[in-house]
């Protein structure tokens, strides 16, 4: 077990750490092909990841509840929207809207129109042929082959190739919409989905611009004031942060007030307008000095020059940290115990 | 004035809460339209770059960002958006944040009707996948590998507009309207540094300072920065929009700040020497 457990991470860690570092440096056609295996790898196992993720939030969130711990009511609500959440997502495909027939990409039939014996059309029916996209073609082509597809397309379209959806309208007399009604086809011609497309008081087809799903409404109505909310938030905390720890105590934190008050009042247009247009103050000494040249001189100059020193130390703790991880000296990853 | 200074010292933050939160209203309700918005270096770079375009070159839109930072972003994809319809260019659109999605969408829907853009042969929308880096590097060898099919699912490889865009060399440019990770730095360091594209972007406020080493290094064609960058590229393009309605509440938000700070500071040195409850 401890191999399991100990050697054989370390194995494959080290396997692929090396061979995704020397990957980006080969440009060769294999090297490529390796690097983007490697990726729908790491893509999928980024999605157990998830699922890791889930059991653990659910496991200390339970935790919390069954101790009736500090705050377990919170804890509670995270079940409430994590099942919600999942109940809404499945119940809407995932999608944030109805599909909208009419608009879908696909190829246009030529339509199907019946006339009456005034020579004015009674019936007309609108197809368009969607492409499958290879992969579901290669997953259902067993299927295909034993079906006799009923789908309704032209001979010369291979029915594994395409989907169809459908429109059919009924018209009056006087060429007014009486009814029209929407199907979608699978590739072996079962109706998938059949929807009464609206109708104006003058008898047009209202342009279909799709239902929005339970998952879009939770979005628009609860995740996205909530991330804004608590976005917004912050601005006040800053303002009272910067209101009572922003104090020129000593010469550094002197220098940092200046600098900061600098480019917080020239990140403002107006003052670059009271600036120039106000007090007049275009040039000095031969050097532009307008409030955003100032401004831009400070986050530009010292501001770059220190963000590059941090950002070469950052990089190369992330390679020797890499280096440990891939060489086996830095095992924190495997968690502890034998 | 010491008892003043020290009541000021000790005042209570949900004071400031309310200050801060009636000077943020009152320009959003009575806009002031304050003069002096000046394109910033990074700004005018993103704008020359995308009108210097010819008609039909692609451009590939990344939304890596979320609700939260919607205010502050959503303007500046909106501008870049325009942009790019204005000049008449293909438009692909993804992104890596998943919360990110439904933002895309009604984004695309948005512009794109306003531009009277034809889905399939002047844009697309691929939508999201999951994978941050592995993402990037799929698309720099295969996008139709990576993104089998576009958000309402048709196959990407049938799109009229992605019939020349294989891999993200293929695009003229690239943008990440970035919120953080992953974002406008992961696709540098993944994508364009590896796949030779170029590359520009918008970011939040705290991100650009971070960003401004590779727009003067020259791996970014152009920098937005944050609402202020939107309301210039806004400006640019003679569209006003979000950005310039929201930069009369950010202005004045920063003078009462350096108000806040300015006080604080003139409060504190006046107490300073002064013991605790004394009187001169």
């Amino acid at each position: 077990m401890i191999f399991l457990k100990r050697q054989f991470p370390l194995a494959i860690c080290f396997v692929v750490g090396i061979a995704m570092a020397l990957q980006y440096y080969v440009p060769s056609t294999w090297s490529q092909k390796l690097g983007s295996q490697m990726s729908d790898w790491y893509i999928v196992i980024s999605i157990f990841a998830a699922f890791l993720g889930f059991g653990s939030v659910a496991h200390l969130h339970y935790r919390k509840v069954s101790l009736k711990a500090h705050g377990w009511g919170y804890s509670a609500l995270v079940f409430v929207g994590l099942v919600l959440m999942l109940i809404v997502g499945f119940a809407s495909g995932g999608k944030q809207s109805t599909e909208r027939l009419p608009d879908e990409q696909g190829e246009n039939g030529t339509p199907e129109v019946t006339k009456g014996p005034d020579g004015k059309p009674t019936k007309q029916i609108e197809r368009v042929f969607r492409p499958i996209p290879d992969q579901e073609e290669e997953t259902d082509e067993m299927e295909l082959a034993i079906t006799t597809p009923p789908v309704p397309l032209p001979p010369e379209k291979d029915p594994k190739k395409f989907k169809v959806l459908e429109v059919e309208i009924d018209y009056a007399a006087d060429g007014k919409v009486t009814k029209a009604v929407e199907r979608k086809y699978d590739r072996k011609g079962n109706v998938l989905a059949t929807r009464e497309r609206e109708i104006d008081k003058d008898g047009a087809l209202v342009p279909y611009e799709g239902t929005p799903t339970s998952f879009e409404w939770v979005f628009r109505n609860v995740l996205f004031p909530l991330q804004s909310t608590m976005f917004a938030l912050l601005g006040f905390y800053i303002a009272s942060a910067a209101f009572r720890s922003f104090r020129a105590k000593s010469f550094e934190a002197g220098l940092l007030l200046v600098t900061a008050l600098i480019v917080l009042i020239g990140n403002v247009p107006f003052t670059n307008h009271l600036w120039a247009e106000g007090l007049g103050i275009h040039h000095a000494h031969g050097i532009r000095m307008e409030m955003p040249d100032i401004v831009a001189w400070l986050m530009g100059t010292p501001n770059t020059a220190a963000r590059r020193g941090v950002g070469f130390g950052v990089a190369l703790g992330i390679i020797a940290t890499s280096l440990k991880i891939i060489f086996g000296i830095e095992r924190g990853y495997l968690g502890g115990g034998d | 004035m010491e008892n003043f200074c020290r009541r000021i010292l000790a005042l209570d933050r949900r004071w400031i809460f309310f200050i801060l939160l009636a000077t943020l209203i009152f320009p959003i309700a009575c806009p002031l339209n304050l003069e002096g918005l000046k394109p910033s270096t990074g700004v005018k770079k993103m704008y020359d770059f995308i009108e210097a375009m010819p008609e039909g070159q692609s451009v590939l839109i990344s939304f890596d960002y979320d609700p939260s930072s919607a205010p502050e972003l959503q303007p500046m994809a909106d501008a870049v958006m325009r942009h790019a319809f204005r000049k008449k260019l293909k438009v692909v659109v993804v992104g890596l944040w998943v919360t990110g999605v439904p933002l895309q969408k009604s984004t695309v829907e948005k512009i794109t009707k306003e531009a009277g853009a034809k889905e399939g042969e002047d844009y697309t929308h691929l939508g999201f996948k999951p994978g941050n880096v592995a993402v990037i590097s799929g698309m720099g060898e295969d996008i139709y590998a990576t993104f089998p099919t576009d958000a309402k699912g048709t196959a990407t490889s049938t799109i009229p507009v992605m019939k020349k865009l294989r891999r993200l060399k293929d695009f003229d440019l690239v943008v990440s309207i970035s919120a953080g990770t992953p974002g406008l730095d992961t696709w540098i360091a993944y994508g364009a540094d590896k796949y030779k594209f170029k590359i520009g972007g918008g970011a939040t406020a705290v991100q650009s300072p971070v960003m401004s080493p590779y727009l003067q290094a020259g791996q970014l064609v152009g920098l937005i920065p944050a609402m202020r960058g939107a309301a210039e590229y806004e400006f640019l393009i003679d569209k006003p929009g979000a950005g310039t309605k929201g930069m009369d509440a950010i202005s004045l938000g920063h003078y009462l700040i350096i108000a806040l700070i300015l006080l604080g500071n003139v409060a504190y040195f006046y107490t300073r020497t002064k013991p605790a409850g004394g009187v001169a």
